[in-house]
């Protein structure tokens, strides 16, 4: 991927975090009419036949919130009733997720759900769910009228100046709440298995990273407020969602220092879907780039990161909270590779410049 | 945010139809506002220059033609009051610190800019600090609404020649802080 594809990506993604306060239009609507007093001032139309309130009216009647959890190990009714509907539904968790979700779907900690909801004639269903306490995923998907329809697809985006205009139904921005509020939580969307897929995760998170990841509750209320290109009703997805995995909390003994640098493993939480590594990092060097740990299993595997969530605390320390995919039961030890990212000598070519002097391989205790 | 879908209701507020206001502005809000976002700090600010855009949009209808693209013609407004509000914020700046000039000084990381949850998001939004603002604006309209160049100098009002010494510089400064462009978390099976 070259660096321009990257800054896209990356550029969008910074730009859908960045949620429009609830309160503008009002703000907007009173500043506009004020000035425009002494001009032709706005006025609601009393049209009997408003477009808006019709479509609102069409809205309305569409939405559907079914609330059945499916049992994982047979396909029920209702999710015969659902296959139906969607001929193309697939199991996204074990197709396109990462080990963590695939392990999830195999030992049966991912539950298939039925919750949809739906807006113009499309129909987007939450199909699968999976919540081992450190993160929730979801998978998403989209049909129109029974057929597979584009959800999210990241490599359409930036092919041509056309594409830059997502087509109908395209993920555009979306909320998540937990029993109601968005306070301590965020999102993030990754592809399924195709275009009209996507796994969303979730996790903890507080709005200023000031403080260290707060910890989900073992139940909650999820709501998903998904916002798709040119359908102006927010398609609403209430999920329950309930820990059901026995996780470890290990603190093991591991901490390494160079002269300007050094880090300490605080916490390590393992499930089978996920783990974590809660760090401590202290830096007092001049290289502003930044400090990156690769985690890899017993055998040479690199177990992939997740998500890092990340707060500072007094000067030149910072707190890494980091989620991986889950280290394999029977592995006695991972090494922890620190690196900082350097642009290499080939063209567009970022590369992960590792600090030796790091590096370290820390054994499990009480492996299981 | 097509202009062909938006005809009917660009035309209906024309003649002061407050429910088309309204539609216009669901249509376009996210996109209009996350651009201001990316361009300036400080949420009261970000929302003054909001105000701005859509008066200026109700304003300037008038002079719409239907058959450009509605889009370009909204961000050309959108970046007008940017510059505008950076105009009037450095003349009273002017008035503090002569010294300084805001035009190429690294702005400070936004205290009370609008949550940004995501490592890689929030350190884009750094990097993009670490630019000068008429770098940061061709950063903004070519990966963010994936304009070309030659659209950005129409935009800008600036000769082709200079976006494309702009665009260079920008990501010759961008590699200089390189860091977080590569991080793929969870590789090919979970591409954030």
């Amino acid at each position: 991927m070259s660096i321009e594809e990257r800054l896209k990506d990356h550029m969008h993604q910074a730009a859908d975090h960045l949620n429009i306060p609830q309160d503008l239009y009002d703000s907007i609507l009173q500043s506009t009419e004020e000035r425009i007093s002494d001009r032709a001032r706005l006025t609601r139309k009393s049209r009997s036949r408003s477009i808006i309130r019709n479509a609102f009216v069409i809205g309305t009647a569409a939405v559907f919130i079914v609330v059945v959890i499916v049992s994982s190990a047979f396909i029920s009714p209702v999710m015969a009733e659902t296959l139906s509907r969607i001929p193309m539904m697939h199991n996204v968790f074990k197709l396109a997720g990462d080990l963590g979700l695939k392990a999830a779907e195999q030992k049966g900690l991912a539950t298939e759900t039925d919750y949809y909801d739906t807006h113009e004639g499309y129909t987007l269903t939450a199909s699968q769910a999976m919540f081992d306490g450190m993160r929730g995923a979801i998978a998403l998907q989209l049909d129109e009228a029974g057929h597979p329809a584009s959800l999210f697809d990241p490599f359409a985006r930036g092919q041509s100046e056309a594409s830059s205009l997502k087509s109908k139904g395209s993920f555009q921005v979306m909320r998540a709440f937990i029993n109601g509020t968005e306070e301590s939580i965020t999102w993030d969307i990754g592809p399924g298995n195709d275009a009209e897929s996507a796994i969303v995760t979730i996790t903890g998170a507080s709005s200023d990273q000031a403080a260290r990841r707060p910890v989900l509750p073992e139940t909650f209320n999820l709501t998903l407020e998904v916002r798709l290109e040119m359908i102006p009703e927010p398609f609403i997805l209430q999920i329950p969602m309930r820990k059901n995995t026995d996780n470890h909390i290990l603190y093991p003994e591991a901490e390494k220092s160079s002269r300007q640098v050094s880090w300490r493993l605080e916490e390590m939480e393992r499930s089978p879907v996920s783990t974590r590594m809660e760090l401590v990092l202290k830096e007092t060097s001049s290289d502003e780039r930044t400090i990156y740990f690769e985690v890899v299993g017993q055998d040479g595997t690199e177990i992939k990161i997740i998500d890092l969530y990340a707060n500072d605390m007094k000067q030149g320390y910072r707190r890494l909270d980091m989620l991986y995919e889950p280290l394999p039961s029977d592995h006695q030890s991972f090494t922890i590779k620190p690196f900082r990212y350097v642009y290499g000598d080939s063209p567009d070519a970022w590369e992960k410049e590792y600090i030796k002097d790091l590096e370290l391989t820390v054994p499990i205790e009480g492996n299981d | 945010m097509q202009g062909s879908d938006l005809t009917p209701w660009l035309q209906r507020l024309k003649e002061g139809d407050k429910e088309a206001f309204r539609y216009v502005y669901d249509r376009t809000v996210d996109n209009v506002y996350r651009t201001v976002a990316l361009l300036v700090s400080g949420r009261q600010d970000i929302e003054d220059i909001m105000n701005e855009i859509y008066f200026k949009l109700w304003l300037s209808l008038p002079n719409y033609d239907p058959n450009r693209p509605f889009r370009n013609w909204l961000h050309g407004i959108a970046i007008r009051q940017v510059q505008d509000w950076r105009r009037r914020k450095w003349r009273k700046f002017r008035l503090f610190e002569r010294q300084k000039m805001l035009e190429i000084q690294p702005e400070h990381p936004r205290t009370d800019r609008v949550i940004v949850w995501n490592e890689t998001s929030r350190e884009l939004l750094e990097l993009l600090n670490h630019l000068s603002y008429k770098l940061r604006i061709v950063v903004v309209l070519r990966y963010y609404h994936e304009y070309s160049l030659t659209e950005i100098s129409e935009l800008l009002a600036v000769p082709i020649g200079t976006v494309k010494s702009r665009h260079h510089q920008a990501l010759k400064e961008l590699r200089k802080h390189s860091v977080e462009l590569d991080l793929e978390k969870g590789g090919d099976c979970f591409v954030h």
